[in-house]
C-alpha cells in the first residue's frame, strides 16, 4: 500500500513538473516576443523621433539663413553651421535604422537630395549676399527653389515616419497572435496541474484517513493487551506478596516473640528455633537446630520427659501446658538450670510429626514473687509495728491493708470489728471538722487523698455512733500511684491526739489561771504595798519628823550648845533625818501615790527624778499630753506601766552601766500606749538573752500579758537596752466616757 | 499673832506646836485634824496663819482646807507642812493660795524663820 502510494504520487509530481516545464517554455517565447515588440516600436518611434528631428534642424537652418540675410550679423551662422553638422550625424541615424527596407532607401535617397538642394539653396544665398548684398540673395529666396527642396524633404520625412509607425503596427499584430495562443496554452497548462494537484491532495487525505484509523484500530489492540498483561502481572505480584508478607510476618512472629519456640521432629531434634530460644538457651539459633530436646533438660528430668513426650504423642490432646502440678525446669547451653513455663503442641505435615514447644523462662518471675512476698512481709511488719493508725485503700474507697492501731484508733475490739468499705464507716463513725460543724464522706482524708492531695496534721473529730465515744484524730494522707502516674489508691495514717488536745486545752487554760493569778497578785501586791506605804507615811515618817523637831527643840533648850547631850541630841537628829530619807524612798517606790494623786506622767516625772537623784544617772522624760487622760480611766493599765518603767529602771541602775536614760510615753493610735525606757549602756549580749529574765522583768512581761499588751526588750552589745511596753487601753467604763 | 496647826498626826501637832510657839510673837491658837475640824478652828479662833497638812485625817485633804480659807476667809494666810516632796505636790498647793510649801522633815527650820518673819511683819501691822 505504501509502495503504492509513494509511485501514484512520484508519477503525479513528474506530470506536474512536466507541465510546470512546458509553462516556463511558454513564458520564455512570450517574453521573447513581447521583447521584440518591444524593439520593434522602439525602432518605429526612433524613426519617427529622428524624422521629425531632421525636419526641426532644416527649420533651423532655414530661419539662420534668413535671420543672417536679413540682419547680416554673422552671429547668425553660428547655428547655421552647427545645424548643419547636426543634419549630417541625424541623416546618417536615419539611414542606419531604415536600410533593411528597399522602400525605406528609396525615401531615404529624396529626402537625402532634397536636403543637400536645400543646403545648397542655402549656402549660395550667402555666399550671393556676401558677394552681392542682401537684394540679390532675396532674389534667389524668393525664387521658391529652397521652398521646393524644404517640401520635397518633408514629404520624405512624412512617409519615412508613416511607414515606421505602420511596420511597427503590423508587427505587433502578428505578435499578439503568437501571444494569444501562448497565453491560451499556458491556462490549459495550468487548469491541468491545477487538477493535478487537486487530485493528489484528495489522494493524500484519502490516505491520511485510511493511516489514522488504522492507527486508531492498532492502538486499541495494544492498550488491551497491556491491560490484560497488567492484570496478570497484578494478580501475580499480590500473590507473590501476600507469600513473602506471610513468610515475614511468621519470621517477624517468631523472631518478636519474646517466649522461646522450638520445633522437633519425631525423633525430637531440633529443626527449627527462633531467636528467643537462642537467648534463653544462652545457645546460637544455628548451633540449637540439631540438638535433641532431651539436651536442654536437666538429667534429673530427662526420665519423666520421654515418657510425658511418649504419652502426649499418643493421646488425643493436639496441645498441652507443662507443669501446672510441679515446677518444670530446663537446662541452658552453659549449665545454668532455670524455671521455665511451658506448652508443647504437635501437628502432622506430610505424614511427618513436628512437635512446637513455646516456653518461658521464669527466673525474674520467681525472684519478683519471692521479692513481693517479701515486701509484703515487710510492709505487714512495719504496719503492725507502727503506732499510728494506718491503712490503704483502693480507689473505690475499699481497705486493702489497715493494721492493729487501725483497729484501736476507730475503738474496734478486732480486726474482724473493723469495716472493709469507707462507706460502711460514714454509718459507724461521725466525723466532725475541728470548728466541730460535720464532715461529709468526700471531706474525709482518704477521700482527699484519692483526690490526689497529699497532707499532713489534718485534724478531725470522731465520735462512734453506738457508743458515742468521741476523740480527736490528726491525719496524714497521700495517694499512691502506679510508676506511669495512675493512680490505684491513698495511704492515711492517724493518730489519736485527744489526749494532746485535752493537755493542750488544759494548758491554755492553766496559762489564763496564771494570768489571773498574776493580776490578781499584783492587786494584793500594790494593795499590801499602798497599806504599807501608808503605814509608813502616815506613822513612821511622822514620828521621824516629830523626833527631828523635837531634837531642834531640846538642843535649843541645852545650856551648853557643844556638851556631849548636845552631840548626842544632834546625832539623834541626823538618825532620824537618815531615817526619814530611807522611809521616804521605801514609801515611794512602793506607792506610787502620784499615780493616783496626779497620773502616770507626773508619777514617771516623780519616777526618773529620783532616779536620778539615787543613781547619778540623768534621767528624763517625755510624755504626750493626752496619755494621762487616756489612762484616767483605766488605773490598772497605768500601775502597770509605772511597775514596768520602775523595774527598767531597777534593771538600768544595775546592769546598763549607762550615761544616761531616756524614758518615753506617748499615744499609740486611738487607744494604745507606748511606753519605752531606753539607755546607752553596754546592751545585751547573746549571753545575757539566754538567761532567764529577771523577776522584775519577768514580773512586768506577765503584768502586760494579763492586761493583753505585750512587752519586749531590743538590744545589741554596745548599743544599749531599751524596754518596750505597749498597751491597749480597755476602759472599764467606756460606755460612762461619752 | 494666832497660829492654827492642821495635822493628823498627834506627834507632829505636839512637836510642830512646841517649835512654833517657841518663836517669839506667835500662839498656837489650836488644833485640828481633819477638815471639819479644821473650818470650825478658823470659824472660832480667827487664826491669823494656818500651818496645813497635804494629808489629814480619814481621806481628807488640806487641799480642801486651803480652797475653804480662800474663799471663804482671804485675809487668813496658809502655809504647807508635808511630807511629800513632790514638785507636783507643792506647785499644786502654792497654785491654789498657799504662801509656802516646807518638807516636813527636813525643812520644819525653814518654816520656823518663815513664820518668825510673818510674825514680825504682822507685829507691824496686818498685812495688806
Amino acid at each position: 500500500m505504501q509502495f503504492a502510494f509513494d509511485r501514484k504520487y512520484i508519477l503525479a509530481a513528474a506530470i506536474a513538473l512536466a507541465g510546470l516545464s512546458m509553462l516556463v517554455a511558454v513564458f520564455l517565447q512570450t517574453s521573447e516576443r513581447l521583447r521584440a515588440i518591444s524593439e520593434r516600436l522602439d525602432q518605429a518611434n526612433e524613426g519617427q523621433r529622428l524624422a521629425q528631428a531632421i525636419l526641426i534642424t532644416l527649420v533651423d537652418l532655414e530661419t539662420s539663413q534668413r535671420g543672417y540675410l536679413l540682419t547680416h550679423e554673422k552671429p547668425y551662422l553660428e547655428p547655421y553651421r552647427s545645424a548643419q553638422e547636426r543634419l549630417d550625424r541625424e541623416l546618417a541615424e536615419l539611414a542606419a535604422l531604415t536600410t533593411s527596407d528597399p522602400a525605406e532607401a528609396i525615401d531615404l535617397e529624396r529626402l537625402r537630395s532634397a536636403v543637400a538642394s536645400k543646403r545648397d539653396e542655402m549656402n549660395e544665398t550667402l555666399v550671393i549676399a556676401d558677394r552681392d548684398g542682401l537684394d540679390a540673395a532675396l532674389v534667389l529666396v524668393s525664387s521658391g527653389r529652397g521652398k521646393a527642396s524644404m517640401d520635397e524633404a518633408r514629404a520624405a520625412l512624412s512617409r519615412i515616419g508613416h511607414r515606421q509607425v505602420h511596420d511597427a503596427a503590423v508587427h505587433r499584430a502578428e505578435q499578439a497572435a503568437h501571444l494569444d495562443r501562448n497565453i491560451a496554452i499556458s491556462s490549459i497548462l495550468l487548469a491541468a496541474i491545477a487538477a493535478l494537484m487537486i487530485t493528489i491532495y484528495a489522494f493524500v487525505r484519502r490516505e491520511k484517513n485510511l493511516r489514522n484509523r488504522a492507527s486508531r484500530l492498532e492502538g486499541d489492540a495494544k492498550t488491551e493487551l497491556e491491560r490484560l498483561v497488567q492484570v496478570r502481572t497484578g494478580e501475580l505480584d499480590s500473590a507473590i506478596h501476600a507469600l513473602a508478607l506471610s513468610e515475614s510476618r511468621m519470621r517477624g512472629i517468631l523472631e518478636s516473640a519474646t517466649d522461646a519456640i522450638l520445633t522437633a521432629d519425631e525423633s525430637q531434634t531440633i529443626v527449627m528455633a527462633n531467636a528467643a530460644a537462642a537467648a534463653t538457651f544462652r545457645i546460637e539459633a544455628k548451633a540449637l537446630m540439631g540438638l535433641r530436646l532431651e539436651q536442654l533438660i536437666p538429667h534429673p528430668f530427662r526420665a519423666k520427659h520421654h515418657a510425658d513426650v511418649q504419652a502426649f504423642a499418643d493421646g488425643h490432646s493436639p496441645a498441652r501446658h507443662m507443669g501446672r502440678s510441679r515446677e518444670v525446669m530446663a537446662l541452658r547451653a552453659d549449665g545454668d538450670v532455670f524455671p521455665i513455663d511451658a506448652s508443647i503442641s504437635h501437628a502432622s505435615v506430610g505424614g511427618q510429626r513436628l512437635y512446637t514447644v513455646i516456653l518461658r523462662d521464669i527466673t525474674e518471675r520467681r525472684q519478683s514473687e519471692r521479692e513481693l512476698l517479701s515486701s509484703k512481709v515487710k510492709l505487714e511488719t512495719a504496719l503492725a509495728s507502727m503506732t499510728d493508725a494506718t491503712f490503704i485503700a483502693n480507689v473505690d474507697g475499699q481497705l486493702m491493708d489497715f493494721n492493729e492501731a487501725f483497729v484501736k484508733f476507730h475503738r474496734c475490739s478486732s480486726r474482724d470489728e473493723c469495716q472493709k468499705s469507707l462507706a460502711d464507716y460514714a454509718s459507724l463513725i461521725e466525723v466532725s471538722l475541728p470548728g466541730g460543724e460535720p464532715a461529709p464522706i468526700g471531706d474525709w482524708a482518704v477521700s482527699r487523698a484519692l483526690r490526689g492531695e497529699t497532707a499532713s496534721n489534718v485534724e478531725f473529730g470522731l465520735r462512734r455512733k453506738d457508743t458515742g465515744k468521741c476523740w480527736v484524730g490528726s491525719y496524714s494522707f497521700a495517694p499512691m500511684r502506679s510508676k506511669d502516674g495512675e493512680l490505684w489508691g491513698a495511704v492515711v495514717t492517724a493518730r489519736d491526739i485527744t489526749s494532746i488536745r485535752q493537755a493542750q486545752t488544759d494548758l491554755e487554760s492553766a496559762h489564763v489561771e496564771l494570768q489571773r493569778l498574776v493580776a490578781m497578785r499584783d492587786t494584793v501586791q500594790d494593795e499590801e504595798r499602798r497599806r504599807i506605804a501608808r503605814e509608813l507615811h502616815d506613822d513612821l515618817q511622822q514620828s521621824l519628823a516629830a523626833i527631828r523637831m523635837d531634837s531642834v527643840a531640846v538642843e535649843g533648850l541645852l545650856p551648853d550648845p557643844s556638851g556631849e547631850i548636845a552631840r548626842l541630841v544632834r546625832r539623834i537628829d541626823q538618825l532620824a533625818a537618815a531615817a526619814l530619807a530611807s522611809t521616804r524612798r521605801i514609801v515611794s517606790d512602793l506607792r506610787p501615790e502620784l499615780l493616783e494623786e496626779l497620773g502616770l506622767g507626773c508619777a514617771l516625772q516623780s519616777l526618773a527624778q529620783v532616779f536620778t537623784e539615787r543613781t547619778g544617772i540623768p534621767c528624763t522624760l517625755t510624755a504626750g499630753d493626752d496619755v494621762d487622760e487616756l489612762l484616767g480611766s483605766a488605773p490598772q493599765a497605768a500601775t502597770c506601766l509605772f511597775r514596768v518603767a520602775q523595774e527598767a529602771l531597777n534593771n538600768v541602775a544595775k546592769h546598763a552601766q549607762a550615761q544616761r536614760v531616756e524614758m518615753t510615753l506617748a499615744q499609740d493610735g486611738r487607744t494604745g500606749i507606748t511606753l519605752k525606757v531606753q539607755d546607752d549602756g553596754r546592751g545585751m549580749t547573746e549571753q545575757d538573752r539566754r538567761k532567764p529574765l529577771s523577776f522584775g522583768l519577768l514580773g512586768s512581761r506577765e503584768r502586760l500579758r494579763a492586761l493583753g499588751g505585750s512587752f519586749r526588750i531590743e538590744s545589741s552589745p554596745g548599743k544599749g537596752t531599751t524596754v518596750i511596753a505597749e498597751l491597749i487601753t480597755k476602759t472599764r467604763d467606756d460606755g460612762l466616757q461619752h | 499673832m494666832k497660829v492654827l496647826v492642821v495635822d493628823d498626826s498627834l506627834a507632829i501637832q505636839e512637836s510642830l506646836g512646841h517649835l512654833l510657839a517657841s518663836i517669839p510673837g506667835v500662839t498656837v491658837a489650836g488644833y485640828a485634824e481633819d477638815v471639819a475640824g479644821a473650818i470650825r478652828c478658823i470659824h472660832n479662833l480667827k487664826p491669823d496663819l494656818v500651818v496645813l497638812d497635804v494629808e489629814l485625817r480619814g481621806a481628807d485633804r488640806g487641799m480642801d482646807v486651803l480652797q475653804h480659807v480662800v474663799k471663804e476667809h482671804p485675809a487668813i494666810k496658809v502655809i504647807v507642812m508635808s511630807n511629800f516632796t513632790w514638785t507636783a505636790m507643792r506647785s499644786g498647793l502654792l497654785a491654789a493660795g498657799a504662801l509656802a510649801y516646807f518638807d516636813k522633815g527636813s525643812e520644819f527650820l525653814l518654816a520656823r524663820d518663815w513664820v518668825a518673819n510673818f510674825a514680825r511683819a504682822h507685829a507691824h501691822g496686818p498685812a495688806p
